[in-house]
């Protein structure tokens, strides 16, 4: 079990290394060096730069430099000092940015998979259970319209048929008046109350592929001698189920949990940008658009940093709930 | 497994002979129940004709079939479905609401050919908005096969005949059955040339995910060793990062400059790069069970070179599952292609697709008094729908043996 | 009058699939006696393991059971339940899941489970049935264990089965099977799947506890060598027909049916060890097609077109049944000793 934990926490490390090289590919690829470009977008504005401060910039960041150095240098101020760099469109802080909106993104990100979860699994049962049956279809159709409609699409169906039925307009996190309003118990219920839509379009698309993935699970578990034994022990039906076959199905399920973090993630980034969440997505939208490409490197990265991080958990959890991998 | 050879070769062993052991043709004794009935039927059926067979029972796959044809002939022949440029401006007819066919004219009477009424323009006084009315005392019926703007069809025939419109009659009057867009555009015109792209970056992605996967697959397959591990390494590594942000960074690069065509090649090589995992891995998977089946050893026995073993001998036997894995990953092309042009981040104006059309309708404001700008978002919902439903059912015929 | 355990009539299971039905067990009556052990032999497919799934009313669709009684005796003088009567999920069914009649299975492997440990699958049908507590179900299962044979009860417990050998996996099954002191013990072919020397000793340990525990056994397999060092009494079946009936020397020196003749000329015996072990010609028929007639018939080495087209379950002797038209033909053939 140790053996296999620092297994996993090897390859993350590595992934997350891997990521860092891809993220500063990112900052490096538009073309020209970004200072120029700062430097003309303030120039435009009005402002004047004064040359000390490119000077200290460059240093920085060691433009002129070979790129090894520039990453070297890049990663060091990540590590060290938590720098990612200043945000080329407002010049702020990157790291600023970030970890204001990054509790926020983890929470819609969470939440989102914790429906999936709650949705998936059970009916995921109850198709294999009653395959074939006319619920069985209608999950099975419903699944598929899921990952047939695109995640903004839903939310702006969402959003028109809440504003014009309900007159009600719904999208941010929290009411106007709980903007700016210091946290308290009727904060977090309004950010409740709007977090149930992100959840449910995001969950959406993913919960039509995991009830397929666990039903599919199910079913190949259904048939099994272990199955059969426990019923002729003498339990009662549903428990026979619950207790062995969904078990064992949950196992390769909560694996491709793993694959699914990745693309829930995504998913939330366009679904924040249709409800205007305070989350990552809409400020890599703007970073990008703008090529403000030491947001969107940094923004990617957190983004990539947290799924993998997200995947080690799942693949921890399974380990620890399935004694057959704990002992490889 | 471990069990089941056991199990069928106990005949040695004194306390329990089995007693089908020593009937010379029976295989494995525990499978033949379910094996009887395959075996039957195989012996009279190709493989092929047992995939038709198992395909044309999937009833849904079928009409999947029959729905993604059409929509595939309506993009190849868009210049003529549409009844005008996709692209043309028409500041009189702005966010003109779909319009409703009847078939009774402006008398009143029962008309054998279908028509729409006129409109009457109003401006709401206080949100200076425009607002549409119909104007029951006029009616244009909609003449099919209607001379209209020239253009070449296929690219090589010059005619200027559409399938529908007004026709000259009915002076600068238009037919919206889709309604118009902010500009005036025809929405119809335009999902219709919207399906050229939408529906070609599926094709054109897969294509390169496919030349890629079975490339990287199948060496990875093929050789084992070290470059299995490095590519095994590489696909893990793009399944485990979040793609979308990744597509959005990478086509964001794409220099500004780049003329429409060379950005659409560039964005499905963006999708295609991090597409191609999947098949990547499920090619590997059979060149790795078929590395050690006879025909593929006799071949390498008798001195054939490695890639024409791959490519003669190994790539053959797996094309059915490869087609259904193909049609299976179209669909995740077309949402991504969507999902970027939706943000701004894809294929961007004048190029027509889907996703650059939904763009029009980002804000809920927009959404709420003109929702017919969320069609083409219907039309990536039923292309997406047909492509799962005839991948499924390709999946299941491609597998005969499965129930 | 012997002491009737278990009876069977005239039991119809179908499965209904679009293909098809099958009619996996087709008219089977036997009776088992206390204490008693009962072998059912046949190939493969011919419908053991669907019989012993009906008796636990646990055949799940598309299948069923069509007609049919199983009455079970409790006790000696008390009334039968018809087990086939009552619903699939009933707690009376349930109640006699394990309590009354315990089940173990061909595949030790998979018949537990692989995220559960032995003990938590053990003391599971101890609490539902016995009514224990937590820690006496564990003392309970402990004794058990080292009951089957099994060193390290205790520790054993803690484990899961891909940590045990395919004979330790049996033991427990067997142990986890008596542990609710069942009154009748249905094996499917519990010695199958494992290899020759755990086979001796797994017969040896059933034996053993049938005369400690005194339950019957219902002991299915497809090899008739095996029937011959546990059963008393034994039905031959195929396609889900009883073809014989009889008990077990009669079965061995004296069978009445071809298809009987024809599976014991196929074990191989130390006292001819010369001669080629004959095979039954031909496979087991399509289940969804049987033959018309006489079942065997395509098999049968004395099939007559017009004899055998409907063979009667005919008396041999008062126990002593077998379902073929040309019985006494057979019998004389034998007699002559021409080829
Ligand atoms: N779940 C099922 N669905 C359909 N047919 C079944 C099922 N279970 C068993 N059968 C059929 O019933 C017949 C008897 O099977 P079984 O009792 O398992 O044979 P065996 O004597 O080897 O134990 C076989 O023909 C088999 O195909
Ligand atoms: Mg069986």
């Amino acid at each position: 079990m140790v053996k296999f934990i620092i297994r996993r926490l090897v390859t993350a490390a590595v992934t997350i290394w891997a990521i860092s090289v891809v993220s500063f590919v990112i900052i490096q690829l538009p073309p020209g060096d970004f200072l120029t470009s700062y430097e003309a977008n303030l120039r435009q504005m009005g402002e004047n730069v004064p040359e000390e401060q490119l000077e200290a910039m460059r240093e920085r960041y060691g433009l002129g430099e070979p790129i090894v150095t520039q990453y070297y240098k890049w990663v060091k101020a990540i590590l060290l000092h938590g720098d990612f760099g200043r945000s080329m469109e407002s010049g702020v802080p990157v790291s600023v940015l970030l970890w204001d909106r990054l509790p926020l993104t983890v929470l819609v990100g969470l939440s989102s998979i914790l429906f999936v979860w709650v949705v998936a699994i059970p009916i995921g049962v109850y198709s294999a259970t009653h395959q074939y049956s006319l619920m069985d279809h209608v999950f099975t159709f419903l699944g598929f319209l899921g990952l047939a409609i695109p995640n903004f699409l839903l939310a702006l169906v969402l959003m028109w048929v809440a504003w014009s039925e309900f007159g009600q307009s719904v999208g941010g996190l929290y009411s106007p008046e709980y903007k700016a309003a210091p946290w308290s118990m009727a904060k977090f219920l309004d950010l409740l109350s709007h977090l149930w839509i992100p959840m449910v379009i995001v969950g959406t698309s993913w919960t039509a592929g995991l009830i397929r993935t666990m039903r599919a699970n199910m079913l190949d578990e259904l048939n099994q001698p272990y199955v059969e034994t426990g019923r002729a022990k003498g339990l009662r039906e549903w428990r026979v189920v619950w207790k062995y076959p969904v078990r064992v199905a949950l196992n390769p399920f909560i694996s491709t949990v793993g694959y699914a973090l990745p693309q829930i993630v995504g998913g939330v980034v366009i679904t924040a940008v249709v409800l205007n969440l305070p989350t990552l997505g809409p400020l890599l939208v703007r970073a990008l658009l703008a090529q403000d490409m030491f947001m969107a490197g940094a923004i990617v990265m957190i983004l990539s940093v947290l799924t993998v991080i997200g995947t080690l958990i799942s693949d921890i959890l399974l380990a620890i709930l399935d004694p057959r991998i704990r002992l490889e | 497994m471990e069990t089941s050879n056991q199990q069928g070769h106990i005949s040695g062993v004194p306390l329990g002979p089995s007693v089908e052991s020593g009937i010379s043709r029976a295989p494995d004794v525990t499978r033949i129940d379910e094996l009887q009935e395959e075996y039957d039927s195989i012996a009279i059926a190709t493989p092929r004709q047992l995939m038709w067979w198992k395909f044309r029972k999937h009833r849904l796959a079928v009409f999947s079939a029959g729905v993604l044809v059409i929509f595939y002939l309506i993009a190849l022949f868009a210049d003529f479905v549409s009844p005008y440029d996709p692209n043309v401006f028409n500041a009189k007819y702005k966010y003109v609401p779909p319009q409703y066919v009847t078939f009774y004219n402006a008398k009143g009477d029962l008309s054998w050919r279908p028509g729409i009424r006129g409109l009457i323009r109003n401006r709401d006084p206080e949100t200076l908005r425009i607002t549409y009315e119909k104007d029951k005392s006029v009616w244009y019926p909609i003449k099919f096969f209607v001379k209209e703007r020239p253009y070449k069809l296929l690219g090589l025939i010059e005619t200027d005949i559409h399938l529908f419109g007004l026709g000259p009659e009915a002076e600068d009057f238009r037919v919206f059955i889709l309604g118009s867009d902010r500009l005036g555009r025809d929405m119809f015109s335009r999902v219709v040339y919207g399906a050229r792209i939408s529906l070609s970056i599926g094709l054109v992605a897969v294509f390169l995910s496919l030349t890629l996967g079975i490339v990287l697959g199948g060496v990875s397959g093929y050789y084992g060793g070290t470059i299995d591990n490095i590519i095994q390494r590489v696909i893990e590594f793009i399944r485990s990062v979040p793609g979308l942000p990744l597509w959005m960074a990478l086509s964001a690069a794409l220099p500004v400059y780049w003329s429409q065509e060379q950005r659409f090649f560039g964005i499905t090589v963006i999708l295609s790069i991090i597409g191609w995992t999947d098949l990547g891995r499920q090619v590997r998977g059979r060149f790795l069970s078929l590395r050690t089946e006879d025909f593929v050893l006799a071949a390498k026995l008798n001195g054939a070179r490695d890639l024409r073993i791959i490519l003669r001998h190994m790539v053959p036997s797996f094309t059915s599952h490869i087609i259904a894995s193909l049609t299976l990953s179209i669909p995740g092309i077309i949402l991504a292609e969507t999902g970027l042009s939706f943000l701004g981040l894809g294929l961007r104006q004048p190029a027509v697709s889907w996703g650059v059309l939904l763009q029009e309708a980002q804000n809920i404001q927009t959404v709420a008094l003109t929702p017919w700008l969320l069609l083409p978002g219907l039309a990536v919902v039923i292309t997406v729908l047909a492509f799962n439903f005839l991948g499924d059912g390709l999946r299941d015929a491609a597998d005969p043996f499965s129930h | 009058m012997p002491d009737i355990l278990l009876e069977v009539k005239d039991l119809h299971v179908n499965f209904f699939l679009t293909e098809g039905t099958v009619k996996a067990v087709n008219g089977v009556s036997f009776k088992i006696e206390r204490g008693k052990t009962l072998g059912i032999v046949g190939e493969s497919g011919c419908g053991k393991s669907v019989m012993a799934r009906a008796i636990l009313n646990m055949v799940r669709p598309p299948g069923r059971i069509v007609s049919g009684e199983i009455n079970y005796y409790s006790q000696p003088d008390s009334p039968p339940i018809n087990i086939a009567s009552l619903n699939r999920n009933s707690a009376q069914v349930r109640r006699i899941r394990w309590g009354e009649i315990a089940m173990i299975f061909q595949e030790p492997m998979t018949s537990l489970s692989p995220v559960h440990t032995i003990s938590n699958q053990m003391i599971e049908p101890i609490q539902l049935h016995l009514n224990l507590s937590k820690q006496a179900a564990k003392n309970h299962a402990v004794e058990l264990l080292a009951r089957v044979g099994l060193p390290n009860p205790e520790q054993l417990l803690t484990r899961y089965r891909h940590e045990l050998s395919g004979g330790m996996r049996q033991r427990v099954m067997i142990a986890m099977a008596l542990s609710c002191n069942p009154k009748l013990l249905i094996a499917d072919e519990p010695t199958t799947a494992v290899d020759v020397t755990t086979q001796a000793q797994i017969l040896n340990l059933m034996r053993g506890l049938q005369d400690e525990f005194g339950m019957a056994i219902m002991f299915i397999t497809h090899a008739l060598g095996v029937i011959a060092e546990i059963a008393d009494d034994v039905v031959v079946m195929y396609l889900g027909e009883e073809v014989e009936v009889a008990d077990v020397d009669t079965i061995f020196h004296d069978p009445s049916h071809p298809y009987t003749q024809a599976l014991l000329r196929s074990i191989p015996r130390p006292d001819m060890k010369l001669k080629r072990l004959e095979t039954i010609k031909g496979n087991v028929p399509d289940p969804m097609h049987l033959p018309q007639g006489c079942k065997y018939h395509p098999r049968c080495r004395y099939y007559i077109p017009t004899r055998c087209a409907n063979p009667p379950f005919e008396r041999v002797s008062s126990e002593h049944r077998a379902r073929c038209a040309r019985i006494h033909d057979i019998k004389e053939q034998l007699s002559e000793p021409t080829s």
